[in-house]
């Protein structure tokens, strides 16, 4: 009889535990959805804002998919300088082309880089830069570009905020891996606009 | 009892290992919500890691630009090499250092980024740590300190630009028998000091349309970023500010020692005999005119001999008298119909006037005769007493030295003083090593003043006006501007305008100059205390002048590039 009685007692205590485990887990499963594609926004997000604080306001391009600018970063970093200057002028020299477009149908964010046939310090002396009708073929081949973060669907310059400042909108999206639930329920969705410099501002 | 016992160890047995079951399984759970949790929260952890790095490292950088425009270094040590300042962040705990490299030349500097600088500069690389040191980020700023002390290749109080280019060349660069347009193109430089101005109030640099491919100074105490006001199509290199004004030296117009009809220029004199006679006042303005007043007696007398004279009238029956004509030809012409007329005698060694209250008498021995007011007895000339006087140089030459000579169209000019000299056809060749002192200059309607290729060492004063206008006025040939100087003294505007080949240093102290005409281009310097105005016009300042001047800009930091690496 007290074995029976702690046995009702025990699984009783083991089912409401369950239901909470369950369910905590369904809501931590949700939360990491949630978090993962929040992660991969913000990835993007400061991927080019690094980018572009080594970008020059003097040259570059964009449009709904798809933005290119002129970098001071070195094409090899084992053996270039981190940043190097016109040795006459002071003036920074300008390495390779940089890109970033979204390709649409896998939702994929790819970064693309070109050197520069010799490095300049003037950017409007820059040449090679990709033609912008390039990139739907270029982001096909595994080859070319880098993937910088999942699940985008859009990636865009909304605005200007200032002469070298633009507002980028990024919006990602996922899935929670859950059953018993409706697909717009399953629906995960972020957006994040967010200004961004080109180059560095003045110090004051 | 002992049957008893063995059937309650049997039921303790079985709940023991449900309940570590239970509790093991219960772990796994935690253990897997836990860990998803905490990968969130570090991933939020190393963005703000990230972010609390790089703000310090802009601090740092900040705070070492900062103290390097005040001290000229961010620690104790100084001069060319690597010098280091620590901080922290208050609160977030962050640390940075800062490492500035100083290159004080000659040549490019290596750093250990492996970057070269150029010399005059200063690489400050700035390095943040978070807290926890988990992430590190770098930022950096290549800067220069000032233009240090610059030769100009303008000044002015005031710079007018409109669809107007200033540029910097060196003309010793130029390859031999260049003859394009413009210049040549491997003599041209960047980064001198183009346009200078004393004015530190307002926006003494206006440009529209324009683009200053070199650098500006402005007078002390300006902003250098509020003064020079660009619009959207104008560009400018540096701009820095100037420690003293820039003082533009009086020009000195020679005296040159000559024949009698190249007598020195004139010059600004005053003289009033003293004693009974001071009543009498003699003046001889820049441009050679004397003037003298005796009381209601006016005579006044022109450099080319052109005099007038005049005086009030006298008691009943003597009119008023006025009278002109020229010294040097002995022409006198009486005002019409007047009762009475002075008493006027010209000779090649005296010129006397009388009048009925004055009359005066200038002899070529420098003896000056005054007849005093009350000596009021007619008019003739030597009616009562005479007061003499021992006249000054100046004022005997202004009577009996022959003028210097007029000018038109001459087929060349060599050293010497002349009045007027007009050039509005056909070329004008300057011979070398010569210096012009002239009153008026006028070249127009396609004359041109020449200097032909491998001519040198050329200076003109002009003392009165200056028109230079038309196609190729001022030829150059030898292409360079310190071989042809025109020095002005006066006031009234100088307009240069037209022509490919104005080489030549220009300096009019007190007169506004305006380059202006379609395709005109100046090549040398340029300096006047008034403004200076361009409109569709090109300035190359041509460093073989060594410029109109030297100033020294030490005070502004020049940000040549920040990055964050």
């Amino acid at each position: 009889m007290e074995l029976l009685i702690v046995s009702v007692l025990f699984f009783g205590l083991l089912t409401l535990v369950s239901v909470f485990v369950v369910r905590g887990k369904r809501l931590a499963v949700k939360t990491e959805s949630f978090a993962s594609v929040q992660r991969e926004a913000i990835k993007l997000a400061r991927a080019i804002g690094e980018d572009f604080n080594r970008a020059t306001d003097k040259q570059h391009n964009y449009n709904n998919d798809t933005v290119m600018f002129l970098s001071s970063k070195p094409v090899d970093q084992a053996t270039e300088p981190v940043l190097e200057f016109d040795a006459a002028t002071g003036q920074v020299l300008w390495k390779q082309w940089v890109a970033y477009y979204l390709h649409e149908p896998e939702k994929v964010v790819k970064r693309f880089n070109k050197p520069l046939p010799t490095p300049v310090s003037d950017p409007l002396f820059a040449t090679g830069a990709w033609d912008m009708t390039e990139f739907p073929t270029l982001a096909l081949s595994p080859n070319e570009g880098r993937a910088m973060a999942k699940g985008i669907t859009e990636f865009a310059v909304s605005r200007a905020l200032g002469p070298n400042m633009w507002e980028f909108r990024i919006v990602a999206e996922g899935e929670v891996p859950l059953g018993n639930m409706s697909k717009e329920d399953k629906k995960v969705r972020v957006e994040i606009e967010t200004g961004v410099r080109l180059g560095v501002k003045e110090i004051p | 009892m002992k049957t008893s016992t063995k059937k309650l160890t049997r039921r303790k047995g079985l709940v023991l290992p449900a309940v570590f079951s239970v509790l093991i399984i219960l772990m796994f759970l935690v253990l897997a919500v836990t860990s998803m949790g905490t990968t969130s929260l570090r991933q939020a952890g190393y963005v703000t890691q990230d972010d609390q790095a790089a703000y310090a490292a802009e601090a740092g950088l900040a705070r070492a630009l900062a103290q390097y425009q005040k001290d000229g270094t961010i620690s104790e040590a100084t001069g060319t090499g690597v010098q280091l300042m620590k901080g922290a962040l208050e609160g977030s705990g962050a640390t940075y250092q800062v490492n500035l490299y100083v290159n004080d030349g000659p040549g490019p500097m290596k750093v250990p980024t492996g970057a070269y600088i150029p010399e005059g500069t200063a690489f400050l690389v700035s390095e943040g740590r978070s807290q926890a040191e988990r992430s590190v980020r770098r930022s950096a700023a290549l800067v220069e300190k000032g233009l240090g002390t610059v030769e100009v290749g303008s000044l002015a109080s005031a710079f007018l630009a409109e669809n107007a280019s200033f540029k910097a060349y060196d003309s010793s660069k130029e390859a031999p028998g260049y003859t394009g347009l413009g210049v040549d193109p491997n003599s041209l430089l960047d980064q001198q000091t183009i346009i200078a101005t004393n004015e530190s109030t307002g926006q003494p640099v206006k440009l529209t349309n324009s683009e200053v491919l070199g650098n500006i100074l402005l007078g002390p105490g300006s902003d250098p970023n509020a003064q020079v006001s660009k619009d959207g199509t104008s560009t400018t290199q540096r701009v820095g500010v100037l420690e003293e004004p820039i003082e533009l030296p009086p020009v000195e117009v020679p005296d040159i020692p000559g024949e009698d009809d190249t007598g020195a220029p004139p010059q600004p004199e005053n003289y009033s005999p003293s004693g009974a006679a001071n009543h009498v006042n003699f003046t001889q303005d820049a441009n050679g005119k004397v003037t003298i007043i005796n009381q209601c007696f006016t005579c006044v007398i022109q450099p080319n001999g052109d005099f007038s004279v005049s005086e009030s009238s006298g008691p009943a029956g003597v009119s008023a008298k006025s009278a002109s004509g020229n010294i040097k030809t002995g022409v006198v012409n009486h005002a019409p119909g007047l009762s009475t007329q002075f008493d006027i005698d010209i000779t090649g060694s005296s010129f006397s006037v009388g009048g009925y209250w004055h009359g005066l008498k200038l002899t070529d021995t420098g003896q000056l005769l005054v007849d005093p007011p009350t000596n009021n007895s007619g008019d003739k000339w030597s009616d009562g007493n005479l007061e003499p006087y021992t006249a000054p140089t100046w004022l005997s030459d202004a009577f009996f030295k022959n003028i210097p000579p007029d000018l038109t169209n001459p087929s060349d000019m060599e050293t010497g003083y002349f009045n007027n000299i007009s050039i509005d056809s056909g070329t004008t060749v300057l011979q070398d090593s010569s210096t012009i002192v002239v009153n008026n200059l006028e070249i127009t309607n396609g004359g041109q003043l020449n200097l032909p290729d491998g001519g040198k060492d050329v200076t003109i004063y002009v003392t009165g006006s200056l028109t230079i206008d038309g196609v190729n006025a001022i030829l150059n040939e030898t292409r360079k501007a310190p071989e042809l100087k025109i020095y002005y003294t006066g006031t009234d505007p100088v307009q240069v305008s037209g022509g490919a080949s104005t080489f030549m240093t220009l300096i009019a102290p007190d007169a506004q100059i305006t380059l202006n005409g379609g395709g005109s281009s100046f090549y040398g310097a340029l300096a006047t205390k008034e403004q200076l105005t361009l409109k569709d016009a090109e300035f190359y300042y041509d460093i073989a002048t060594e410029g109109v001047g030297t100033g020294t800009d030490g005070g502004t930091l020049s940000i040549l590039a920040h990055q964050r690496l």
